[in-house]
């Protein structure tokens, strides 16, 4: 059967894109490797999910995807996906959305022109997006609302006026919450109500949160968070032009004369099949869309370049009460105070409340040094300290670097005969600059919050950033000397190949990035229906 | 290989010691964090199940040298005293992040922290 449109990955921007090319009327085939996820089939089990990956996770993907990571020693070693340097992403029907936190920020205009504002370290591969916010605003608009975000449009003062606010209002403030509103306050630092794909009231015949404690690394027991899943592709779905083939691993973009005519992919069954279309979409997240353009043999030396996530920031505050609630999700409340305009730093970041901690993740990331860790004396501060403690955390707009990279493992191979995605090289470490810098501003924001001691330390030396924020691998740009796709996200030296996720992004915001992909992979869908 | 049954005691005996009981709530013993670490060694933790059966057959050696009695049958303060003597060891610290994580996922751990799941 011969497609309009095939789309590999049915994640955060497959997702968009199908629903956007069906809505015009275009036959889509979506392929995805994972499956759809339920409430009952991921579970709660506090080490294996994808908050914490002790033992394993609860949404893909599976053993069946292992990578090699080249570690700074030069040193080599094949991962799993829930080991430490695999750069996971979930590997399911609507990709990480099903089991994300849904903080749906717009990036800042100022992330779109990172070499003009700044300049360019040394070493580095800071560049402009060819697009600007104004852009992209009229996307993140129609996403928010076809998508559901809660929010309060009136308090993003660090963005251009919305045309229409968020179509619900924000989560109500926590315990927790309302003292870093106060602590804020009394820097004079602006703070705004974290955006949330989430119901804070019922939208769209699904219900409102029910406030539970497990939202981060989870599914939603009332299928109140809002991700690709239960929104575009249901939707696309519904419309009766798009066929979601699961379990699927696609082979190869097939390629002539630059000209994509189709994909080959392995079914469930591990049957080699051939799909032929008229434009083909890759959307498997930054590592996985670098490797698949890698195995086309699609030549460009940019590809797999400019790996890039988050490097996070973070610090614990101990108060002399009790600050803990039970109200999930947990995070209210943010300032992005921090994103730009820092004496000394590129760049900066967003710093908000977290997510409710589990207990064993307490145990684990939570910890200041020299608590004691075990017998009763370690038992009790946990006991005394789980219900008193608040982080404060955030993302710092990554500083990319050319030598943050995918290429194809020239030895291991998956069980479907590929080489696997190798991955090597750090962020640069401009980026640690920056990180200290919004380090101290958390400290900063939980003492004035009313914290008695404050722990936690800034990343001391520059590390690979990927994970479930991973970007940058087919940057975009109008030269191909210096990025993969086009400012129409069309992939440099073929008329019908394009990408739809986090891979295009020249760099990847003070924020988290799917609200970004979403809006973006909107446009390149729309501009694909314009032109043909 | 499996555990002998005296290393299986030796376990949930020290696993106690890492967690304690109090008047309060279980220890890993009664939380069902030890036995659950035990299943772990037949399933994610299978690759450190012999080391485990060295570690705990050492610890064991180490009761009936220093108090001619098994680690199970110490009072809890001699048992403090003899974990104590591993503080350096790298498996011995492993031990207790497995205890640790199992405790804090139980219901007990849970429970003790006042972490309650609603809905």
């Amino acid at each position: 059967m011969k497609y309009d449109v095939i789309i590999i990955g049915a994640g955060a921007g497959g997702g968009v894109a199908a629903k956007v090319l069906t809505a015009a009327g275009k036959r889509v085939l979506l392929i995805e490797r994972g499956r759809w996820l339920t409430f009952e089939s991921t579970g709660r089990d506090h080490l294996r999910n994808q908050r914490m990956s002790l033992y394993g996770h609860n949404a893909g993907p599976s053993d069946d995807h292992p990578r090699v990571v080249e570690l700074p020693n030069g040193q080599e070693r094949v991962v799993l996906p829930w080991q430490e340097g695999y750069q996971a992403n979930a590997a399911a029907v609507g990709g990480g959305t099903p089991v994300y936190g849904a903080q749906a920020w717009r990036f800042h205009p100022t992330d779109f022109k990172m070499a003009t504002t700044y300049g360019v370290p040394e070493g580095s591969s800071l560049a402009d997006w060819p697009i600007g916010y104004d852009d992209l605003a009229p996307y993140y608009e129609a996403v928010e609302h076809e998508l559901g975000v809660c929010g309060d449009a009136g308090a993003m003062t660090h963005l251009p006026p919305y045309r229409r606010d968020y179509p619900m209002p924000p989560q109500p403030l926590t315990r927790p919450g309302a003292l870093h509103r106060r602590g804020a306050a009394a820097l004079g630092w602006s703070t705004v109500p974290v955006p949330l794909a989430i119901n804070s009231v019922p939208y769209a015949g699904r219900p409102a949160c029910i406030r539970c404690q497990h939202c981060v690394g989870f599914v939603c027991p009332v299928d109140a968070k809002n991700g690709a899943h239960n929104t575009f592709i249901a939707h696309a779905i519904a419309s009766g032009k798009c066929d979601l083939i699961t379990d699927a691993m696609v082979e190869r973009v097939q390629m002539r004369d630059g000209h994509a005519t189709g994909v080959s992919y392995f079914d469930a069954k591990g049957r080699r099949t051939l799909a032929e279309a008229e434009v083909v979409v890759v959307a498997a997240g930054a590592v996985e869309t670098a490797r698949l353009l890698l195995l086309s043999g699609i030549t460009n030396d940019n590809i797999g370049r400019n790996l890039q996530g988050h490097v996070y920031v973070g610090a614990v505050g101990l108060f002399e009460a009790e600050v803990y609630d039970g109200l999930g999700p947990g995070v209210t409340t943010a300032t992005t105070r921090w994103s730009h305009d820092n004496d000394g730093v590129v760049g900066g970041g967003m710093l908000a409340d977290d997510f409710i901690v589990l207990p064993a993740i307490f145990w684990k990331r939570y910890l200041p040094p020299g608590a004691p860790r075990w017998g009763l004396a370690a038992k009790h501060w946990m006991r005394d300290h789980y219900r008193r403690c608040s982080e404060i955390k955030g993302p710092i707009q990554d500083i990319p670097s050319p030598q943050a990279r995918v290429t194809l493992d020239p030895r291991v191979r998956d069980r479907w005969g590929l080489p696997v995605a190798r991955l090597s090289g750090t962020t640069h470490p401009e980026s640690i600059r920056t990180a200290r810098f919004l380090h101290a501003k958390a400290v900063e924001w939980l003492k004035a919050s009313g914290a008695v001691e404050v722990w936690g330390e800034p990343p001391a030396a520059p590390y690979l950033s990927g994970g479930q924020h991973q970007a940058g691998t087919c940057r975009m740009g109008h030269d191909p000397a210096t990025s993969v796709v086009d400012a129409h996200c069309r992939v440099h030296g073929t008329d019908n190949l394009y990408i739809a996720d986090g891979s295009v992004h020249v760099t990847n915001g003070g924020f988290n990035p799917f609200l970004t992909i979403m809006a973006l992979a909107y446009r390149t869908a729309e501009g694909v229906t314009k032109r043909w | 290989m499996s555990l002998t049954t005296q290393q299986i005691i030796t376990l949930q005996a020290a696993a106690d010691r890492i967690i304690p009981p109090d008047d309060e709530s279980p220890g890993a013993r009664a939380s069902g964090a030890a036995t659950q670490l035990i299943a772990m060694l037949d399933g994610d933790l299978a690759a450190l199940k012999d080391d485990y059966a060295v570690f705990l057959t050492q610890l064991d050696l180490e009761a009936q040298v220093a108090y001619g009695s098994h680690f199970a049958e110490l009072s809890a303060e001699q048992q403090d005293v003899l974990l104590g003597s591993f503080r350096a060891s790298a498996f011995f610290n492993l031990f207790v992040e497995h205890v640790h994580e199992q405790f804090w996922s139980s219901a007990a751990g849970m429970k003790l922290v006042g972490f309650e799941v609603n809905g």
